[in-house]
C-alpha cells in the first residue's frame, strides 16, 4: 500500500473507517515513519482546534423540538406566513428573460482585450443550461417583484432603445421583411397561424460595486465578495428584432398542448469594458445562484463566456438535455408533467448567428420531429 | 389547495422536530445562547417559504444547516460592526466587574472563537462546527453536498485555516 493521503489518514484518526480498510492504513501507518509524523502532526492540530471550539459548547439552551416548534407557531403568526403559489420551474426565456440572465448571471468575460479603448462587442452563439438552486435566494425574496434584485434594476437598468408594441405580419415574407433577416418555418406543421414581430430595444446598466455587495449582503451571502474591477463598468445590450410564430391552437382555448411557439432572433449584442474582470464578477454570481465556491470557479473558468448565453435553470422539477436539431446542438429543457400541469418545454440552439427557440406545453416529441422539417 | 396546504404543513412540521435541536446546538456554539434561539426562529421562518414540493424534493437539512451558518456569521460580524461604534473600552471595563476572572476568560476565548468563525467562508465554519458537535462524516457530507470520503480532507484544511486565521487574530500567545 502507498501511503494514504491526509485525507484518508483523518478518516483513520476520527474512527470513520473500519474493516479491512482500517487494517491496511493501520499496518501501513505502523511500518512508515513518516506517515506516523503527519498522523501525529494532523493529531495536533485537530485536538488545539477542537479544544477552541469545545469552548462554545458550555452554554446551555432548551433543545425540547415540540415546545419550540408552538412556539414558532405563534411568533410566525404574527409575521403573516405566507407560502408563495404553487409557481413551477419555467426555463428562462425571450429576451426580456435574457436581459436578466446578463444581470443575474453576468455571463460574459473579458476573455479577449481587442481594443484598448473600445468595448468589447460580444455575440451569442451557443446555449448552455446551467442548473441552479435559487431557492435561498427566493426565501430571501430576493427574486421576486420588490425584491432586492428588481429593485437593483430599476434603480441601475436605463433603457436607451424603448421597443414598439409587437406587430403583426401577413405572412412570413413580410416578417423577414420588417425584421431584416431570412424566417424560417416549421413545414411540417402547415401555416403559421399567427405571425408576430417584436421590435428591437437596448438598455444600459453602470455596476455600483458598493450596491451590489449590499445587495449579495442582504440576500444573506456576506461571503461572496463582488471584485473591484465591477465599479463603474458600464454594460449595453442590444436586441435585434425578434420574428414569432406560432403553430396550432394558441389561444385561450383548452387545446394549449397543441400551440408551438417558434421564435427565432439573430443574437443580442452585449458590449462591456476590457477592463471589467467578468470572470470573477461571473464567479460571484454563480455563487449567489447556490453554486459551491469550487464549482462556480471551475465553471466560471471553463466556459466561453464571450459567446454563450447562460441560461439558469431551477433545478426542482427541470431537466435538460443535449439533442441534435438543425445540423447543431441544441438544449432542450422539460418540465415534467405533474398534477394539473401538463408539462412544458423548451428548445434552444444558435445557428448562423440567429438564436432560435422552439418551445409550449406537453411534451416535446412533436417539436422534436417538427425541427426535423425546418426551412 | 387547503389540502396542499395542510401537507405541506405537515412536511414542514415533520423537519422542524426532526432538525431543530441540531440546529439550534450549532446556532448556540456560533452566536450564544442569547441570540441562538431567535437566529433559528428566523432560518425556520425562511424555510417555510419554500413550497411543499421543495421541501419534499430538497436536502431541507443541508439548507438549515447552510443557512443557519450564514445567519449565525452575519450576526457575528454585525456585532463586531457595532462594537467598533461603541465605547469598548467602558464596556470590558463593566464585563470585567460582572463576575469572576474565570468567566471573564472563558467569555473572552468564546469571542475570540468565534470571530475567527465568522471571518470564515460559511460552509468551513460550518463544517467545523458540525463536527466539533460530534456529527458523523455521513451527516456533513450530507449537508454540505460532498461525498463522505472527502469530509477527512475538508476537515484538515478547515482546521487548518482557523489556526491559521487564531494565531494571525489573536496571537502566538493563544495554544493552539
Amino acid at each position: 500500500m502507498s501511503c494514504p493521503t491526509e485525507g484518508v489518514l483523518r478518516t483513520v484518526l476520527d474512527g470513520e473507517v473500519r474493516g479491512s480498510e482500517l487494517e491496511a492504513a493501520e499496518k501501513h501507518i505502523g511500518g512508515c515513519e513518516r506517515c506516523g509524523l503527519r498522523l501525529r502532526s494532523i493529531e495536533a492540530q485537530r485536538s488545539g482546534v477542537q479544544e477552541n471550539l469545545a469552548a462554545l459548547q458550555n452554554e446551555s439552551s432548551t433543545a425540547d423540538a415540540r415546545f419550540a416548534y408552538q412556539r414558532f407557531q405563534q411568533a410566525a403568526a404574527g409575521r403573516a406566513v405566507r407560502r408563495p403559489p404553487m409557481v413551477w420551474p419555467r426555463p428562462a426565456i425571450g429576451w426580456a428573460a435574457a436581459a436578466v440572465v446578463v444581470l443575474l448571471v453576468l455571463a460574459l468575460s473579458p476573455g479577449r482585450t481587442w481594443a484598448q479603448r473600445v468595448l468589447s462587442m460580444l455575440r451569442v452563439q451557443k446555449v448552455a443550461v446551467l442548473p441552479v438552486d435559487l431557492s435561498e435566494l427566493t426565501a430571501q425574496n430576493a427574486l421576486g417583484h420588490g425584491g432586492l434584485i428588481a429593485q437593483f434594476m430599476s434603480d441601475n437598468v436605463v433603457i436607451t432603445m424603448q421597443p414598439a408594441k409587437p406587430a403583426a405580419a401577413a405572412d412570413v415574407a413580410a416578417a423577414g421583411q420588417a425584421a431584416g433577416f431570412a424566417v424560417r418555418t416549421l413545414d411540417q406543421l402547415g401555416t403559421p397561424g399567427k405571425i408576430s414581430v417584436n421590435d428591437q430595444g437596448a438598455f444600459q446598466m453602470t455596476l455600483n460595486r458598493e450596491r451590489l455587495q449590499a445587495l449579495v449582503d442582504a440576500a444573506g451571502r456576506s461571503d461572496i465578495q463582488i471584485p473591484a474591477s465591477a465599479d463603474g463598468s458600464l454594460l449595453a445590450v442590444h436586441v435585434p428584432k425578434m420574428v414569432l410564430l406560432q403553430y396550432g391552437n394558441c389561444g385561450k382555448a383548452a387545446d394549449t398542448q397543441n400551440c408551438i411557439n417558434f421564435m427565432q432572433v439573430p443574437s443580442p449584442t452585449i458590449s462591456v469594458p476590457p477592463s471589467l474582470n467578468l470572470a470573477a464578477l461571473a464567479e460571484s454570481a454563480l455563487q449567489l445562484a447556490g453554486m459551491g465556491a469550487a464549482e462556480a470557479h471551475t465553471f466560471a473558468q471553463n466556459v466561453d463566456w464571450t459567446s454563450t448565453l447562460v441560461i439558469p435553470l431551477p433545478q426542482a422539477g427541470a431537466s435538460f438535455r443535449t439533442v441534435p436539431v438543425d445540423g447543431v446542438n441544441g438544449s432542450l429543457i422539460e418540465s415534467a408533467p405533474r398534477g394539473n400541469f401538463v408539462g412544458h418545454y423548451q428548445l434552444i440552439w444558435v445557428k448562423n448567428g440567429i438564436v432560435y427557440s422552439l418551445g409550449g406545453q406537453g411534451t416535446s416529441e412533436r417539436a422534436l420531429a417538427a425541427a426535423e422539417s425546418l426551412s | 389547495m387547503r389540502v396542499v396546504e395542510t401537507r405541506a404543513q405537515s412536511e414542514f412540521e415533520a423537519i422542524f422536530l426532526e432538525h431543530y435541536a441540531a440546529v439550534l446546538r450549532l446556532l448556540v456554539r456560533l452566536v450564544g445562547a442569547g441570540q441562538a434561539e431567535e437566529l433559528a426562529n428566523e432560518v425556520f421562518f425562511r424555510l417555510s417559504h419554500h413550497s411543499e414540493r421543495w421541501l419534499l424534493t430538497n436536502n431541507a437539512g443541508g439548507w438549515l444547516y447552510r443557512t443557519a451558518t450564514r445567519a449565525g456569521i452575519d450576526a457575528l460580524r454585525a456585532t463586531a460592526r457595532r462594537a467598533r461604534y461603541e465605547q469598548a473600552a467602558v464596556t470590558e471595563g463593566k464585563q470585567r466587574e460582572a463576575g469572576p476572572l474565570e468567566d471573564v476568560l472563558r467569555e473572552e476565548h468564546r469571542k475570540n472563537v468565534r470571530a475567527v468563525l465568522s471571518s470564515m467562508k460559511p460552509a468551513k465554519a460550518q463544517l467545523l462546527l458540525m463536527r466539533s458537535a460530534g456529527s458523523s462524516y455521513k451527516e456533513i457530507a450530507g449537508s454540505l453536498g460532498v461525498a463522505p470520503g472527502g469530509v477527512g480532507t475538508l476537515l484538515n484544511r478547515a482546521e487548518s485555516e482557523f489556526r491559521k486565521r487564531y494565531l494571525k487574530m489573536h496571537g502566538e500567545k493563544e495554544k493552539l
